[in-house]
């Protein structure tokens, strides 16, 4: 294959016809209207604005992403927007209903944490041996309850198998983000090794969540809590946590991301990505390199934001079990390639329907959650900005 | 038979939809369904456990949690108790009582709690009682738990 030939990039090989792709946004305009609204058009003015702003957001990327066929490209303006509006809506409702960030003992007895995805590998076997759930929520009929969660997770992990990564974790924005900033990767070449490393990080917090009936991710090694919401500092313990919370966040989520330019967080430490991975095993969907097409240029395994592409699975035409279906592969491959592909079917198969039958769920998942914080956060800044508060 | 395999991986793959849109639409009642179908709870170490004794002062109640010792397969030595008292409004100033919280009528300890400072008094009478753990004021009631240790 000469040189020329390889490094011609083809266009984008599922983009649609803008008639075509208008038509099949129509489902996704009512879908996230019922999803963001949840049945009831808002009665104060604010909100009414920012349900209209979010509505047009996620539908134009839903719709720039069949028209142009780039779905990576798309989904990652809505994931990292959709992170960081999370920080804020959830920062500001634990402010508005608890008064504070930060979490202390009484919030603990009162049930009052919400529940994040992230508990779920730990809560399975206490879950199973003792009938309890190692986690200070609530069951049911709260913000973020435990349940409710859990259902959300499912749903999506049948539907979506460990796309949930790319899609609908409000984490997952954040490393994916800082990733971006920096055009040309200060380190490239990363060990495959450290990918055993969730494996390993899961299996460590499993265990000790059952011995000790406590979520030990979440009090000792979640980067999340120092955006989120964190333990009072009254013990040198809570001080040991909070110190390990912001050192992993700065350097897991912030700073090697941004000299990788891969999701270090995502792809190299975090524990319920390693559990998650486990879903691609049983999804109809994932992704596939047509052997006859690919040059071997290794562009996809360079690029792939979780280490989910290595040179021999490059040679099997299929991603590894960590794949998240970012669509990131599918649009950086110069020669079409690589595309979304549903399992039963042949790899030569309609990519655009591949494509589009993982996007309807994929992006229902991501209104209802992302869509969902990208109002919350609208609605409070524009209060901010028009009244000097944001409740 | 490829066909066939095929037509039904689409079948599966459109399914995906509308998986995504009952677990969002119908998010509640399936929470639901999960609770009572799995019959699990949040785990005593953090709700204090089951209340197995109220005792009724006209205005405000005791209430008397399980003392909790759980472990994964069994129990442990060490352990707690919580006291709730509630409702939060129609509670005296101070409250002075004995608590018996092994099962029996024996007293094990007595607390002084002042409910509007929300700092308690723990007096053992027992040797398993071992300490006061912490006093909480709550959304609905106050709430102590005590440190015990079994022989």
């Amino acid at each position: 294959m000469s040189n020329g030939l390889m490094n011609r990039v083809l266009p984008a090989p599922a983009a649609f016809q803008p008639l075509k792709a208008l038509l099949c946004t129509i489902p996704m305009l009512l879908l996230s209207a019922m999803m963001l609204s949840h049945g009831s058009f808002p009665t104060e003015p604010l909100q009414r604005i920012a349900l209209g702003l979010t509505y047009i957001f996620c539908n134009g990327l839903f719709f720039l992403m069949l028209y142009t066929g780039k779905v990576h490209r798309y989904r990652s303006v809505f994931f990292i927007t959709a992170a960081f509006a999370f920080i804020i809506s959830f920062g500001a409702n634990l402010l508005e209903v608890r008064g504070s960030m930060v979490l202390n003992e009484a919030n603990i007895i009162d049930g009052d944490t919400p529940f994040c995805h992230l508990v779920i590998p730990m809560v399975i076997i206490p879950a199973a041996l003792t009938k309890t759930i190692i986690f200070p929520g609530t069951l049911l009929n709260r913000f973020a309850s435990i349940a409710g969660m859990v259902v959300l997770w499912l749903g999506a992990s049948v539907a979506l198998g460990r796309g949930w990564c790319s899609w609908v974790c409000f984490y997952g924005g954040l490393d994916e983000g800082f990733s971006r900033l920096c055009k040309k990767p200060v380190i490239s070449d990363i060990d495959t090794k450290w990918t055993y490393l969730p494996w390993a990080v899961l299996l460590g917090i499993v265990l000790t969540s059952a011995l000790t009936l406590s979520p030990t991710y979440c009090e000792w090694l979640c980067p999340f809590k120092t955006v989120t919401e964190f333990g009072a500092i009254t013990s040198f313990k809570t001080l040991i946590q909070t110190v390990i919370f912001v050192t992993l966040f700065l350097a897991l989520v912030v700073v090697l991301p941004i000299i990788t330019g891969r999701r270090i967080q995502c792809g190299l430490f975090c524990p319920f990505a390693a559990f998650q991975s486990v879903t691609n095993k049983f999804n109809i969907f994932d992704i596939r390199i047509d052997r006859e097409k690919c040059v071997d240029c290794n562009r996809c395994s360079k690029g792939c934001p979780t280490f989910s592409l290595d040179e021999a699975s490059i040679r099997e035409g299929k991603t590894l079990l960590s794949c998240t279906k970012c669509g990131k592969c599918v649009d950086i491959c110069p020669r079409q390639a690589i595309r979304f592909h549903i399992k039963g079917t042949s790899v030569s198969a309609s990519a655009e329907s591949a494509r589009l039958l993982f996007l309807y769920p994929a992006f229902i998942f991501a209104t209802a959650v992302g869509g969902g914080m990208v109002y919350g956060a609208m609605v409070r800044v524009l209060k901010l900005v028009t009244t000097g508060s944001m409740f | 038979m490829i066909r066939l395999k095929g037509a039904f991986a689409y079948m599966v793959a459109v399914l995906m939809t509308f998986v995504a849109l009952a677990a969002l639409m119908g998010g509640t009642f399936l929470a639901a369904k999960l609770v009572n179908a799995t019959g699990v709870k949040v785990s005593p170490w953090y709700t204090g456990g089951e209340v197995v004794q109220t005792i009724d002062h006209g205005s405000y109640r005791t209430l008397i949690h399980r003392p909790v010792f759980d472990t994964l397969v069994g129990q442990k030595k060490d352990g707690f108790i919580q006291i709730d008292w509630e409702p939060l409004g129609a509670l005296p100033e101070k409250i002075s009582e004995d608590i018996a919280c092994f099962g029996n009528s024996n007293k094990d300890f007595h607390i002084n709690l002042d409910t509007k400072t929300n700092v308690a008094e723990l007096t053992s009478y027992n040797p398993e009682v071992i300490s006061l753990a912490g006093s909480y004021k709550l959304k609905e009631r106050m709430a102590v738990r005590v440190v015990l240790c079994r022989e």
